[in-house]
């Protein structure tokens, strides 16, 4: 399953790109406030949280290393 | 309103408790106690150096005059790390595999260990960081004046520029005691992690809280918000998710991989991969919390303050304003720590690449690498170049900030800086995905992107202070307005970040990509662009050793004691064998190049390495280009001591030639012998025949005679060809199931009738039945008939007689061919096996046997057998052949 | 019982060729095969000339040599080496250890005997 979870993170890492650049993020410009803080405060720290949380679930999920990563001691 | 002296006193308390922490940490590490610092969070929060006095002073003023912008400083970063799998990974496993110690360690190592590309990158990094260092300098004094207010203690009449010059020395002197106390193969520094991440905390810690006091104080967010909108504040940051905004998200995109000090805390630091996992969503949750409470903190100083005052000190001047004097002695506590951590971290990242890419490669050339640094030890070297480094940049730093003191904002600071360093990122990107990026072409491109920098960003900002820049700024050099700094190539219209950042990644790249389609990598570039790129691929595992020599471990120990210490080198070198192998010199670099760096320590083990002639060619080879070919030579030429070892090595070649020859001279000798001995017969009976004068039953004779010499002649002619194949190895070969006993039997059938002329038996003792060995029958049968014949030819005895047996015990099958003639002497029971053993001593072997046994005991060899002379029950000799029986 | 011609030989066909064409040339030839005879050989039947090969069993005819030019009877005795070995440095040894005359194998007949007689002529002259 690793392989797909691989493309779940890259697919994030690109959405997230997106998300917080222009065109996307210029959606929220509507100059209104929502529970007395502008919108587009709340869109940007929304993904930020959105983000963060999914980077949480994938970080326990990607696949790791058998064993130890190779660490030079005895590599000969 | 707090007192200087009070101020300046707890801000060197705190960093009194720093050193402590750092020490404390060292210490509990070096006691196997300090599993905790092993923890992905502190790995984490040290990362979040990231934020500095920018983030903690400079942010707020950022958001009080572009809203939402200072929020792209955050996000880039936070997409790098949600996409850790990508890139870092790879930069963690790479630096790991290759003992990468910097940025600039990593690029050169990548393109070929280049120590040009090094020392480029290294400079790069030192110029484009000065104006980072000034900011925090900036950020200091400037918090130091607004909560002591300037005139409030005796030392309140200092001016600011003294004030900085005294912050920058002390950090330096902070900084020296911190970071440089020993050198470390791997270039970490867990007591400085350690320090690092509980500045982490504070700052988060003060900023949070003055975060709560503000929305407190200010009614909560709802009511700062409207009293902003009220008051004309923009607070939907209109227009701000513009390209400003893309130019400054690629840039801290690229900042959190190119600083010198991410790298080092985020890379090298990193002790295990995995905290890496943690760190992807942990440190995005670092930076939202330091900046969730920016904008409402701005917001409500610029609607609580009096017009005028400088919004970045905001987080200092609110709780003062509102008579909290102790929570602004923390938040200021935060801003220092915030500016103390960026600088020891950074100023420690750059003084390791200062030292190793330049100092240790000035050494490395003018001190004939082993010689003059003997006395010293290059570990003392090393840190005493360190220190001087960490004293060059921070004075760097204080004179960017000499230089520019009358620009107030700090943010636009920053973003010189990140510009400078994300000159790095292209390169970087290449060095991991792009295998025909070559060396010239990142050389060229970090030089370009350099210079666009630095015309377009780093000069500007001395605009106020030289009145040269302000008219370049306004016309362009010499009038050509289309190079005008912040209007490069005549794009105008366009925020000058922008315009920068643009042209910069832009040429940076475009350089990048045509030179590496134009040139093609070296050797050496190829070899470490695989290691790069292929990293996960299981079929890389270790790099090939590129270093191929005949170093003594002796030679070898020298250096690797001068760089590691003494230690740390003995331990490497516990279980080394006098000649070490190709490995273990690839081992070595990578130790070596944790402390000096990829390009040192190659060149370094080179010139050790280099006693054999064939390496340096092949080092060549790999190096790839003529200039590094002449550069070696000459170095080779100066060295003395390096021409002494070439001349010991190419004696002690000549004397295994002429050796060689002496073996080849005796046996061409004994050859000769061997020839010449029929061929004086045939000739000399020849000459005779032709005379005519002879009975008939005298030319019958002497014909025959001629004709057993020549018999004779052939044998020894196809024995000397038989045997010099053998010795080569050239005569295809298979072993294939033999019965032995077979052969044994066609050999005895063979020899029979020779035994019947001379009257003699041939006795055939116990019998094994049945053998089977892996070998070559026919070649066994050869060996067999061998000693067979030498065993009834030679045998002088009244009753002669001769005895073959075989059996079979322990695995092994055993032939014995035991004779009852004169044996062989003692002092020649070595010898017999060795061609023409009889030229030796001169006893009667046989003639004709001169080469039989060496070339049966290389037969029974290439079965995997033996052949040997053992003690025998009687008078005469015995023979052996052991060969390993087949189990079925 | 005195022989014109002492031959040490351990290759019994070269021996019988010497043999054979001395013989014919008019000589009286006693034989040997062993370097140990060697020695006794010329006390019992001291020849006019001597013709020694280098590789014999047990004792090399160098060895031999040195022997005859240190022993007060037999210091004279004209010695032609006859060696298989026809390296530059045998016939060096040779004349520095005095032999009269180098033969290396293979040798023509007439060279053996133009040698032999020019070592018989000179120790009956002399």
């Amino acid at each position: 399953m690793g392989g797909k979870l691989i493309s779940g993170a890259l697919f994030l890492t690109i959405l997230g790109t997106l998300l917080l650049l222009p065109p996307l993020a210029n959606v929220f410009q509507l100059q209104r406030r929502f529970f007395g803080l502008p919108a587009e405060l709340i869109y940007l720290f929304a993904c930020w949280g959105v983000l963060i949380a999914a980077a949480f679930w994938l970080s326990r999920r990607l696949p790791r290393e058998a064993e130890a990563e190779p660490r030079n001691e005895d590599d000969t | 309103m707090l007192s200087s002296e009070l101020v300046i006193a707890i801000a060197i308390g705190y960093v009194g408790l720093l050193f402590l922490i750092a020490y404390v940490s060292d210490r509990l590490t070096r006691s196997g106690k300090a599993a905790f610092l092993h923890s992905p969070f502190v790995y984490t929060l040290a990362i979040s150096v990231y934020c500095t006095s920018w983030t903690f002073y400079g942010a707020v003023g950022s958001a009080a005059r572009n809203g939402l912008e200072y929020l792209a400083i955050y996000l880039g970063p936070t997409i790098v790390f949600i996409g850790w799998w990508f890139i870092l990974r790879r930069l963690v496993r790479i630096s790991h595999n290759q003992r990468i110690t910097s940025i600039a360690d990593l690029l050169s190592s990548r393109f070929g260990k280049s120590s040009r590309l090094a020392v480029l990158i290294t400079i790069i990094a030192v110029i484009g960081i000065a104006p980072y260092i000034a900011l925090q300098l900036k950020a200091v004094t400037s918090s130091i004046h607004a909560i002591s207010r300037v005139g409030s203690g005796s030392i309140g009449g200092i001016d600011e520029v003294s004030l900085a010059l005294a912050v920058a020395a002390g950090m330096a002197l902070f900084t020296i005691l911190f970071g440089t106390r020993n050198v470390d193969a791997k270039e970490q520094h867990l007591g400085v992690v350690a320090a690092i991440a509980f500045e982490a905390i504070v700052k988060l810690a003060a900023l949070v809280a003055t975060g709560i006091f503000v929305i407190y104080v200010g009614g909560g967010l709802e009511a700062i918000f409207s009293r902003a909108e009220a008051a004309g504040v923009d607070i939907y940051s209109i227009g701000t998710f513009d390209d400003r905004w893309v130019a400054m998200n690629v840039l801290s995109a690229a900042a959190i991989l190119c600083l010198p000090r991410q790298f080092q805390i985020t890379v090298v630091e990193n002790s295990n991969e995995n905290h890496l996992r943690t760190a992807s969503w942990a440190f995005p949750g670092y930076l939202l919390l330091v900046s969730l409470f920016t904008l409402p903190i701005a917001l409500f100083g610029l609607t609580s303050m009096p017009a005028g005052t400088n919004p970045d000190m905001f987080v200092l001047t609110l709780p003062l304003a509102a008579g909290h004097e102790g929570l602004a002695l923390f938040s200021f506590i935060g801003g220092f720590s915030s500016a103390t951590s960026m600088i020891i971290v950074e100023s420690i990242a750059l003084s390791i690449m200062v030292s190793n890419h330049i100092v240790m490669p000035l050494v490395l050339r003018f001190t004939q690498g082993r010689g003059t640094v003997r006395g010293q030890g290059v570990s003392q070297l090393l840190l005493n170049s360190r220190r001087f480094s960490i004293a060059v940049i921070l004075g760097l730093g204080f004179l960017y900030f000499y230089l520019t003191r009358d620009s107030n904002a700090l943010a636009p600071i920053g973003l010189i800086s990140f510009c400078g360093v994300a000159q790095f990122l292209p390169s970087i990107l290449a060095a991991l995905f792009w295998r025909e990026a070559t060396l010239k072409a990142a050389t060229a491109a970090v030089a370009v992107g350099f210079v666009v920098w630095a015309w377009s960003s780093f000069m500007p900002s001395f605009a106020g202070s030289s009145t040269l820049v302000a008219g370049i700024m306004a016309q362009g050099p010499w009038g050509l307005t289309w190079l005008r700094p912040e209007a490069l190539f005549g794009l105008t219209g366009i925020d000058p970040l922008v315009n920068v950042v643009f042209w910069s990644l832009f040429l940076n790249t475009l350089t990048l990509v045509v030179v590496s389609l134009l040139t093609s990598p070296s050797a050496l570039e190829r070899v470490q662009a695989g290691l790069f790129i292929d990293l996960f691929r299981p079929s890389t595992s270790g790099s090939p050793s590129v270093i191929r020599g005949s170093a003594t471990a002796h030679d070898l120990f020298f250096v690797a004691e001068r760089v590691l210490g003494s230690t740390r080198a003995t331990a490497l070198f516990a279980d080394i064998p006098p000649d070490p192998p190709p490995q273990f010199i690839d081992r070595l670099e990578r130790e070596l190049a944790g402390s000096v760096g990829a390009a040192s320590a190659h060149v370094m083990l080179s010139k050790v390495v280099s006693g054999d002639a064939i390496s340096i060619e092949e080092v060549f080879k790999m190096a790839g280009e003529t200039r590094q070919a002449i550069e070696y030579s000459q170095e080779l030429e100066r060295t003395s001591e390096e021409l002494r070892s070439t001349a010991a090595q190419l004696e002690n070649a000549n004397l295994k030639l002429r050796e060689l020859d002496g073996q080849k001279d005796e046996f061409l000798s004994q050859v000769s012998h061997e020839v010449r001995t029929p061929m004086a017969s045939i000739r000399s009976f020849s000459e005779i025949l032709l005379e005519d004068d002879l009975s008939e039953g005298q030319r019958h004779r002497f014909v025959s005679t001629i004709h057993q010499e020549s018999l004779r002649l052939t044998k020894l002619l196809d024995e000397i060809l038989d045997l010099s194949t053998l010795e080569r190895g050239e005569r295809p070969w298979e072993n294939v199931s033999v019965d032995a006993e077979a052969a044994l039997e066609r050999a005895i059938d063979v020899c029979a009738p020779l035994a019947k002329r001379r009257n003699m038996q041939i006795v055939v003792g116990p019998r094994a039945g049945r053998a089977t060995i892996e070998g070559d029958a026919d070649r066994l049968c050869q060996v067999l008939i061998n000693l067979l014949y030498n065993a009834i030819k030679y045998n002088d005895a009244p009753e002669p007689m001769v005895q073959a047996r075989s059996r079979c015990s322990r695995g092994r099958y055993v032939i014995e061919i035991a004779d009852n003639g004169p044996g062989i002497a003692k002092a020649d029971r070595k010898l017999i096996f060795e061609k023409f053993s009889r030229g030796q001593s001169g006893v009667p072997t046989p003639a004709g046997a001169g080469l039989g046994l060496a070339i049966s005991r290389q037969l029974v060899e290439r079965m995997n057998g033996k052949l040997e002379l053992v003690p025998s029950p009687d008078r005469g000799a015995c023979f052996r052949v052991t060969l390993p029986l087949l189990s079925r | 019982m005195a022989v014109d011609v002492l031959i040490a030989e351990d290759e019994p066909s070269i021996l019988e060729s010497l043999d054979f064409i001395l013989r014919r040339a008019g000589w009286s030839i006693a034989a040997v095969t062993d370097g140990d005879a060697v020695i006794g050989m010329l006390r019992k039947t001291p020849p006019k000339v001597l013709v020694l090969d280098v590789m014999l069993p047990k004792r090399s005819g160098f060895d031999i040599l040195k022997q005859i030019r240190a022993d007060d009877m037999l210091h004279d005795l004209p010695v032609l080496i006859l060696t298989a070995k026809g390296q530059a440095k045998d016939r060096r040894t040779a004349e520095e250890l005095g032999a009269d005359g180098f033969i290396t194998k293979p040798y023509a007949n007439a060279e053996v005997l133009d040698e032999v007689r020019r070592l018989i002529g000179a120790a009956q002259s002399g």
